[in-house]
């Protein structure tokens, strides 16, 4: 993970002018269509709120929810196992993979397998994982970070793709590079067939989860392309990582989020394919079945009762789409596999705010990312406490209380404690804006204060403030003569 | 095999006490619902059953297969299917088929020139060599034009629809449900069993690459649906 903060990196992405305009293009595109498909839906609102108050339920119960899954999948022929954190997990798949001798694991996209850094685990027991999700596949080949959850080689264009498969997948025969476009048909017909031959001789699977459900054990993926079919399907053995909030507790209940996820993802009445499985089935699919629940900071999220909202989440990435700050910097910008409003919660939590906590800033708090939740996520309300939290801890080290923004802040603090004090200090602000004011605007504020208006002008402060205006206003005969000017916009009957 | 050593009880503990409970399964909070009750009241005011007629929802179920570049071929009877079913064989150029021993008689190819390949547990480098596959299904959902396979009567195991390039689907008007709960409450049966389930609404697609929308990706490039007493 970088040291760096999110301006810092927001500011670098602001210059990619390619990349600001492929995310541009994805946002709109998937905006317009996830929208039409929930506004075609009568009940739309319905699924949301039943939606949201499972979610809750589901978190209050947790723990026995875990255990009635762990029961299901180990009477249906599964083995279920438990990882505390991340390097417990990476332990744990790698073993598993391990004791199959194979020097290949086909991998399903899976944004929990990111979170835990489980592919240089891979690499490093000698054990090449191969993404088989178009783009995991392109951001994989380009040694690449991904850049938005549901299109994650957003930021690579159709000639960028060529020439990556042209560099990557020399060995393979039969296929003439020379004569290959960059035509998505023609790529994605590449990448099909480089990967089938995966497909049919790798005895190892691994994959995320997008839902479990506690009743019956049943795990489920939903997905487009088919890799995921492919994966659940023709290998020995499957080993699905999934955080432990990714549980429902019904069978029934799946009714409710296969209408959501697939409506505010993608913006489809349903994805393409969705598979549900439960244990290992006799001549069909794996014969064996590792299902590996992931806490990793997640029970600490538990304990907050507003935050614990985050750990609803569904993965759908509708946030990212509707959100005017991601939209600009993209999703490098949040140096993680969750990016825009949900990972600027998310992250901060998983990873402890003073290391994340820049990304509690990478908001505007308009609330489009609550509105469109299909969930009902109140992201605003935990950004503004996780800044609190993160302001609270610079507070407790005398950097911290000595920094400009802090002693901004507490200066703030003592204007507005007394009238008198704001008084005072406007009298003084006025006295002091006539060196730099013009017409009304200041173009340039001085010293530390110069960043506000680098890219914006700032009004100077009037000649009469409102309360100034309002003494003055009360005082008979003068009145009238003072409201007629409207120097300050009320209408007459107004009441202030 | 052993379980490998693994941290079930720290993690249960971490749990229990940020829900504010004592870290054991048995402690009764006072002032919780049993967690049943607290289920049965999460409100549900979303549309579970569709009040269409069936008429209604079998052309919704036509225009949405059509609406994902679905072929829908409409069939009066079983005495009808065959035909189709060679007809659209030869249209599409295939020249091998897989089907599920218990694919009904009427619906495998009566041309000669189709070889004919029943299922026996072939590897799955096997079927990948064949061009395409016949098969039935468990149920179908108008609302969002999806078929739902549960490896039950006529669909055989999931590799059968997955390898070939090209798949057939025979389904009767009376197996299309209208709304995704519905769907849902007739497969409560098949978890008993816990068969495998998949749903397929339309042919595999991505938008991975400049999100220009390519159909078939890993699945069968071509879904086609023979419609029965719609």
């Amino acid at each position: 993970m970088s040291e760096t903060t999110f301006p810092e990196r927001a500011h670098q992405a602001l210059h990619d002018t390619q990349m600001r305009r492929n995310v541009k293009k994805a946002t709109t595109t998937i905006r317009e269509r996830t929208a039409r498909m929930a506004g075609e839906l009568p009940d739309w609102e319905a699924l949301r709120d039943a939606g949201s108050a499972l979610k809750a339920h589901t978190m209050a119960y947790l723990d026995e929810y875990l255990l009635e899954l762990e029961e299901r999948v180990q009477a249906a022929g599964g083995q279920v196992h438990w990882a505390r954190d991340a390097e417990e997990a990476r332990r744990i798949v790698v073993g598993l993979t391990r004791e199959h001798e194979t020097d290949r694991a086909i991998k399903i996209k899976s944004m929990t397998t990111d979170e835990v850094e489980l592919n240089p685990a891979l690499s490093e027991a000698g054990i090449e994982p191969v993404e088989t999700d178009l783009a995991d596949m392109i951001v994989q080949l380009g040694g690449d970070r991904p850049s938005h959850i549901l299109v994650p080689a957003i930021h690579r264009n159709r000639a960028e793709i060529r020439e990556l498969f042209v560099r990557e997948m020399r060995d393979m025969k039969d296929l003439s590079f020379e004569t290959l476009s960059d035509d998505p048909p023609e790529l994605t017909a590449t990448a099909r067939r480089y990967l089938r031959s995966r497909f049919l001789d790798t005895r190892v699977a691994i994959s995320g989860a997008n839902f479990a459900v506690a009743e019956t054990g049943s795990v489920s993926v939903v997905e487009s392309e088919g890799n995921g079919r492919m994966c659940l399907t023709v290998p020995d053995v499957m080993i699905s990582l999934m955080g432990i909030e990714k549980l429902i507790p019904r069978w029934q209940d799946l009714e409710v989020f296969l209408q959501l996820l697939p409506r505010a993802s993608t913006g489809e009445r349903m994805n393409p394919y969705t598979s549900l499985w439960t244990g290992v089935h006799e001549g069909d699919g794996p014969q064996t079945f590792h299902l590996v629940l992931l806490d990793n900071g997640r029970s600490r999220i538990l304990a907050d009762e507003q935050k614990r909202q985050t750990l609803h989440c569904i993965r759908c990435s509708r946030c990212l789409n509707v959100c005017p700050v991601y939209e600009r910097t993209g999703g490098h910008a949040y140096d993680s596999m969750y990016q825009g409003p949900i990972g600027a919660i998310l992250t901060p939590q998983l990873r402890g705010v003073e290391q994340a906590g820049t990304l509690a800033e990478a908001s505007t708090l308009c609330g489009a990312c609550q509105e469109a939740c299909p969930v009902k996520i109140d992201i605003p309300s935990i950004l503004v406490q996780l800044r609190g939290e993160k302001v609270a801890q610079q507070r407790r080290r005398p950097a911290g209380r000595l920094a400009p923004e802090s002693l901004a802040m507490q200066t703030a603090r003592w204007m507005f404690e007394r009238s008198e004090r704001l008084h005072g200090l406007q009298r003084l602000a006025r006295q002091g804006q006539k060196l730099i004011a013009r017409e009304g605007r200041i173009d340039r504020l001085p010293g530390a204060l110069g960043g506000w208006t680098r890219t914006r002008d700032m009004p100077a402060l009037p000649e009469q403030s409102f309360r100034e205006w309002w003494a003055a206003r009360q005082q008979p005969g003068q009145a009238g003569a003072q409201r007629g000017r409207g120097n300050h916009g009320g209408s007459d009957d107004s009441t202030g | 095999m052993t379980q490998p050593a693994d941290g079930r009880d720290a993690m249960l503990g971490d749990i229990r006490r940020a829900l504010g409970r004592e870290a054991s399964a048995h402690t009764v909070d006072a002032g919780r619902r049993p967690r049943q009750a607290d289920h049965d009241a999460i409100e549900r005011r979303y549309r579970r059953q569709d009040d269409a007629t069936r008429e209604a929802i079998t052309d919704r179920f036509r225009q949405r297969l059509e609406g994902l570049g679905v072929r829908v071929l409409e069939a009066a009877g079983e005495a009808e299917v065959r035909g189709i079913i060679d007809q659209r064989l030869k249209a599409s150029a295939i020249g091998s088929v897989i089907v599920p021993p218990d694919l009904p008689g009427a619906w495998c190819p009566g041309d000669e020139g189709v070889s004919l390949i029943t299922d026996d547990g072939h590897p799955a480098a096997a079927i990948n060599d064949i061009d395409g596959v016949i098969t039935g299904c468990r149920l179908a959902i108008a609302e969002t034009g999806s078929i739902v396979l549960d490896a039950g009567p006529a669909q055989g195991r999931r590799l059968l629809t997955l390898m070939p390039d090209y798949h057939l689907c025979v389904i009767d008007a009376a197996q299309v449900v209208g709304l995704v709960p519905e769907a849902m409450t007739q497969l409560v049966e098949t978890q008993r069993t816990c068969a495998p389930i998949t749903f397929i609404t339309g042919p595999s697609a991505t938008a991975d690459i400049e999100l220009s929308r390519v159909a078939g990706v890993h699945g069968p490039r071509r879904l086609e649906v023979i419609l029965l007493g719609g």
